[in-house]
């Protein structure tokens, strides 16, 4: 059965695999580095040079080859900045059983858990954020940069254990 | 626990149910539920898929990847290709995203512009406006040769360039004269920054600065709401002799002659741009200075 070739330089394929990647792409290179511009910038750099390359890269290989010339990028340009999430606050409602001073703490808190996750080593909290934002497996994040299973398990287990000391008790 | 990856593993949900058992009872257990429960809170910044990749097709038609670090021999046929490949490059970038247009006045005549964002320009005698109409949405940039007058919509920061400074604004009104070394700025509305190689000022309505020579700015206080010459007059506060002959020449298209005279003479006052004979008694009458006409266009002027 000739199986036909899926042609990357095809403007559909293209837009395909920039909307299946472009975006977790992204975030991957901002857990990372923590500043979205940048992240942005990379994941742009990475898929032109996909599209002017596009006759030499197999379809089946296009995803590794963008998470590659992604992560070169990075390193190669570091201008590390410490990563401060956004995060939702607890909708007010107009009655709620949860006092000022509850919310007072939950604030303090997740300040100092953004703090807790800028401060740890980059490794660890890619690993991190892809597993709990991201839902990532540690198989796909393993895929993703190229490490194995346990290697992400271990990132995650002191990534966690890194909070935990940061943050004390509460 | 230390050691193992033991936290990694419960995350997975890997642990035997003995180890989980031990572990949920731990004080510790409570800690870390915590840490995830609030993690979960965070939200990542947005990213606009469908506007992204509007943006790399315009992106991936400008790119060109940087080339790879090989060894090359050094031969000269390589530069002097490179250099043909670059003029070539440059050429065709050129004419691809510098559609400038250009408008001018002749001598003797004044023309009221509108730029692609609304803003009004009048331009007086002898001056012209140069902009790059694709880019003028987002970089309100226009050079300025000679004297204008702007009009100018609110909305992004507004920039005149000319050989002698620039200005800066908001949106407001204002004149520029930027004739040979002489560089005056009147605001008439709003607020306007100029600057020149020396000096910067902040004009407020009724403010106005003039440098000559990359000078530091004079300040002057304007009594009118609009240019003179935008009501067919042309005044002059101080101003050195050869400034009110050349714009002279410029409303009448004359061309004026002068024998023995100290142009850096100042001069203060004005002339209307209907009546040459009255303009000239005006001018030069009060300054001990005689007027002949050598023909039409032609005019010698010589001490008293």
């Amino acid at each position: 059965m000739p199986q036909e070739k899926i042609n990357v330089c095809e403007e559909k394929v293209y837009e395909q695999l920039y909307r299946a990647h472009a975006e977790k792409i992204c975030y991957y290179i901002y857990y990372k580095y923590g500043d979205m511009e940048k992240a942005q910038d990379i994941v742009q750099d990475s898929f032109a040079k996909l599209w002017v390359n596009c006759s030499k890269i197999i379809f089946e290989a296009a995803k590794s080859y963008l998470y590659k010339v992604a992560n070169n990028a990075s390193i190669s340009d570091y201008a590390h900045q410490k990563v401060v999430l956004k995060y939702k606050t607890t909708e007010q409602k107009s009655y709620t059983n949860e006092s000022p001073e509850f919310q007072m703490e939950e604030k303090e808190f997740m300040d100092k858990l953004n703090t807790a996750i800028g401060n740890l080593k980059d490794k660890q909290r890619e690993v991190f954020l892809l597993n709990r934002i991201e839902k990532k497996t540690y198989k796909e994040i393993a895929e993703m940069l190229g490490i194995s299973v346990k290697a992400v398990e271990k990132r995650m287990h002191l990534a966690l254990l890194n909070l935990r000391k940061r943050i004390g008790d509460i | 626990m230390d050691n193992d990856n033991f936290l990694g593993r419960w995350i997975a949900g890997e642990l035997t149910e003995e180890e989980r058992t031990t572990f949920e009872q731990s004080a510790d257990y409570l800690a870390y539920k915590d840490i995830l429960r609030a993690t979960e809170k965070f939200e990542r910044p947005t990213f606009d898929i469908e506007k992204r990749l509007a943006q790399q097709r315009v992106y991936n038609q400008t790119y060109t990847e940087a080339p790879k670090q090989k060894t090359i021999k050094l031969n000269s046929w390589y530069y002097v290709a490179a250099t043909a490949a670059v003029l070539v490059a440059l050429i065709g970038i050129k004419s691809l995203f510098f559609t400038s247009t250009t408008i001018q006045t002749a001598i003797a005549e004044t023309k009221v512009w509108t730029l692609p964002d609304q803003s009004t320009v009048t331009l007086n005698a002898d001056s012209a406006i140069t902009y790059d109409e694709t880019t003028f949405d987002t970089h309100r940039i226009v050079i300025l040769e000679g004297e204008a007058f702007f009009d100018i919509t609110t909305g992004s920061t507004f920039t005149v360039q000319t050989s002698n400074g620039a200005i800066t604004v908001l949106g407001t009104q204002f004149n520029v004269q930027n004739r040979e070394t002489f560089f005056g700025v009147n605001c008439y509305e709003g607020k306007v920054q100029v600057q020149n190689k020396k000096d910067t000022a902040i004009l407020t309505p009724q403010m106005g600065v003039h440098a000559t020579n990359d000078s530091a700015f004079i300040p002057t206080t304007l009594t009118q709401t609009q240019p003179d010459w935008m009501q067919g007059r042309s005044s002059f506060q101080k101003a050195p002799l050869k400034q009110l002959i050349q714009e002279l020449e410029r409303q009448y298209a004359i061309t004026i002659m002068t024998e023995g005279i100290d142009l850096t003479r100042q001069f203060s006052g004005s002339f209307a741009h209907d009546n040459l004979q009255k303009a000239l008694k005006i001018c030069f009458e009060p300054m001990q200075i005689t007027y002949t006409f050598v023909s039409d266009k032609k005019i010698v002027l010589t001490n008293k």
